[in-house]
């Protein structure tokens, strides 16, 4: 099984709500890895916050 | 990342507006310019550097004089005087001009001047935009922290896989290959678990909040294990690295030479044996546990003679089916013939197996069981064979190391008696290196073991309080929403340690690829779990570490570059399919000044011809001496663009060269100038 379907697998264990957060969460710091010392730890709770209600 | 085309003025060497364009079209995708020592063109590479990121490499000299010496000193105190680079590339459908000035009034001397970077994006329909954010487009583009990959200087790449820049050449990677933010994804994740573990512990009462208190201290302890282990790993290195330079002193030195090869070997030796006894050790006891149950002999025979006995009697079915008994009475008649029909003698007995044959399920089992109790004997005789044979050979192994243990130790006495102030202090230094190793292995592993048990008792703490049984709906939503968060984490560790160790693997495997097309040496690169880089050869004895020579950590040091570019543009070329939607990777160039600078003939060819393929685009800068022949011959059909970077000096005892290139004569160096500068004179 080659990393892709690895990854693919974890993915897919999750629920959607965490699927979710999970694609949130990597695309926040994909966006900010230049911004040096920027903490987002906020937007993530608000992010899980929103989608576990 | 495509480079387009770039624009000098006044910067440095280049007096006035200098040009260049590179070529990038994907048939002649290398720039060639040929410039004398000191002609510009570590300037032009550091250029191209100063553009994007505003900094040069280390070695550059004079690094306050970005404005051409001549034009500031013509210029009057008072006026504006300044210079700019420009340098145009494409990347992702858009082009980019990014224009980096400075711009000052002149004053005395040259000082550290203010910088202005300015980048223009034309995207694919044409649209112009001047970016607010110019320095974080940049960097989003081509990190400036890789810059040292696609922009260096050959004479000093080798600096790469030297211990000290492991640490910078694993997080470059892990840069590129978007690993670094998932890093810093599952950072923040963690920060917001245990955020969200306390919100939850007020809620859930007394218990769940002890529980969280000490969730608390054991991520406290992890986090001091992991900044421990980090530190020993790099300790480790360092000391590998000065072992490697005190044994190729002791190994130049005439006088220890033979004694510190000899040694060499037979440490290779003694670490091949201890390996190899711990191996055929551990085999031994893989061997007893999965078959040590044939030994069970003198049961197994009881239990076959009993079974025996109780077939005998007909207390157990023989190995005849019951169905296949009735087809016979139903037949009428025996396979031998025999008359079974009704009131026959034979009928009778046929009847009486047929009842003992007991039902189809007993039988098979019975059969079956019957058929593992023969072969179990067989095993037990192959299992007696391989032990015998294990033990003789880790018999063998032990006297062969105590053999090998005895010599090194008379070596280590010899070497370290051998007369000279040169070779004591070596020894001395190489001895307290060893112990410097065996003390921080020794470390490294209770640190290790120790950071396993933390992080074992950090989940089962963490389950504990997921699971906590809590009354109220506040309460059950913060513990769902830390159940998701735990979950997210989890995952994400997981596919952090999917990519970083298919990363580490596939640019194993290309480096040795890449590695083994350019040297004709038996030696293996390896990218160890830690992402350090180490040669191996194969010897007799066993594999051992190769002390690089500079030629070779250049080779090494090149193919690992071009595996990383090929293994970014592989990844570029795959995040379409990307489960988590994300891209990562891409496709950069390389400018290289004196790539050659330490090659000999045949590696020069080597290289040459592997550098078509090292990156989608190159651009390479070499002297007359370096370049033409062996190099620029391997090199010519792929070449769109070529040049030469004009020395004008005013030096008139400099002599007056030319090169000749397709043809005809070019200027190279121009003795006798008004002033020093570098010109680039294109070669059509």
């Amino acid at each position: 099984m080659n990393d892709k379907d690895r990854v693919r697998e974890i993915v897919d264990s999750l629920t959607p709500s965490e699927r979710t957060v999970l694609k949130t969460v990597l695309k926040m710091y994909q966006e900010q890895n230049h911004v040096q010392g920027r903490h987002l730890t906020d937007e993530i709770v608000s992010e899980i916050k929103r989608v576990v209600k | 990342m495509k480079l387009i085309r770039i624009v000098l003025s006044n910067f440095r060497q280049y007096k006035g507006e200098v040009c260049l364009d590179f070529a990038h079209s994907d048939d002649k995708p290398i720039t060639f310019l040929f410039g004398a020592n000191g002609s510009g063109k570590t300037t032009l590479l550091n250029a191209c550097r100063w553009a994007l990121y505003g900094t040069l490499s280390e070695d550059v000299e004079g690094r306050d004089s970005l404005i051409h010496n001549t034009v500031w000193s013509d210029s009057e105190d008072g006026s504006i005087v300044g210079c700019y680079v420009e340098l145009t590339f494409e990347h992702a459908g858009s082009q980019y001009i990014a224009r980096r000035t400075v711009e000052t009034t002149k004053s005395g001397v040259q000082r550290s001047l203010p910088q202005k970077l300015t980048v223009t994006e034309i995207d694919e329909f044409g649209n112009s935009n001047l970016l607010i954010a110019p320095e974080a487009k940049i960097d989003s583009i081509m990190p400036a922290k890789l810059a040292d990959f696609f922009f260096f200087n050959g004479e000093r790449i080798e600096r790469l896989v030297q211990p000290d820049a492991y640490k910078e050449v694993e997080t470059s990677i892990k840069r590129m290959l978007g690993i670094e933010y998932m890093e810093a994804g599952e950072k923040g994740l963690k920060d917001v678990v245990a955020r969200l573990t306390r919100d939850f512990s007020k809620l859930a009462g007394n218990d769940t909040e002890q529980l969280t208190a000490q969730l608390e201290s054991e991520r406290e302890k992890e986090e001091a294990l992991i900044a421990e282990i980090g530190l020993e790993k790099k300790n480790l290195s360092a000391f590998d690295a000065e072992l490697d330079h005190v044994q190729a002193a002791l190994v130049s030195n005439e006088v220890t030479r033979e004694l510190s090869l000899q040694r060499k070997d037979v440490e290779a030796s003694v670490l091949r044996l201890k390996t190899e006894r711990v191996e055929l050790s551990a085999r031994k006891s893989r061997r007893i546990a999965e078959s040590g149950f044939a030994f069970t002999g003198a049961l197994c025979a009881n239990f076959g003679k009993l079974a025996e006995g109780m077939i005998a009697a007909g207390q157990l079915p023989h190995g005849i089916q019951q169905s296949f008994l009735e087809g016979l009475l139903d037949q009428g008649e025996c396979i031998c013939g025999s008359d079974l029909r009704e009131h026959a003698e034979a009928r009778a007995q046929v009847e009486s197996k047929r009842d003992s044959a007991g039902v189809p399920e007993v039988q098979g089992t019975w059969m079956d069981l019957r058929g593992h109790l023969s072969l179990l004997a067989d095993k037990r005789s192959q299992l007696r064979d391989d032990l015998a044979d294990l033990t003789e050979r880790i018999s063998g192994a032990y006297s062969s190391l105590r053999e090998q243990q005895e010599l090194l130790t008379e070596l280590n006495r010899k070497l370290g008696t051998t007369e000279g102030d040169s070779v004591q202090g070596l020894e001395t230094r190489r001895q307290e290196l060893l112990r410097d190793v065996a003390s921080t292995n020794g470390s490294l592993g209770l640190h290790q073991r120790d950071l396993e048990a933390t992080r074992s008792r950090i989940s089962s703490i963490s389950n504990q309080i997921d699971h906590a049984v809590v009354q109220g709906q506040q309460a059950t939503l913060a513990q769902q929403r830390l159940q998701c968060a735990s979950k997210v984490r989890d995952a994400l560790q997981k596919i952090l340690s999917v990519r970083t160790e298919s990363a580490r693997q596939t640019l194993d495997e290309k480096i040795r690829e890449i590695f083994g097309k350019i040297t004709i040496k038996d030696y293996h690169p390896v990218l160890d779990d830690d992402f350090h880089l180490e040669l191996f050869q194969e010897t007799a004895h066993g594999r051992i570490r190769v002390a690089r020579s500079t030629g070779e950590n250049q080779i090494l040091s090149l193919s690992f570059i071009a595996a990383v570019l090929d293994y970014a543009s592989e990844k570029e070329r795959d995040s379409v399919n990307d489960p988590l939607g994300l891209t990562t990777g891409g496709r950069f160039p390389i400018v290289m000044d004196a790539a050659f600078g330490s090659l000999d003939e045949n590696y020069q060819r080597e290289v040459a011809r592997a550098l078509r393929s090292l990156a989608p685009q190159i651009v390479v800068m070499v002297s007359k001496s370096q370049g033409m022949g062996t190099v620029y011959d391997e090199l010519e059909n792929s070449i769109g663009s070529l040049g030469v970077i004009v020395a004008y000096t005013t030096n008139s005892d400099d002599k007056q060269e030319t090169i000749g290139l397709k043809g005809y004569e070019y200027t190279y160096i121009v003795s006798d100038s008004a002033d020093n500068r570098a010109d680039i004179q294109e070669v059509r």
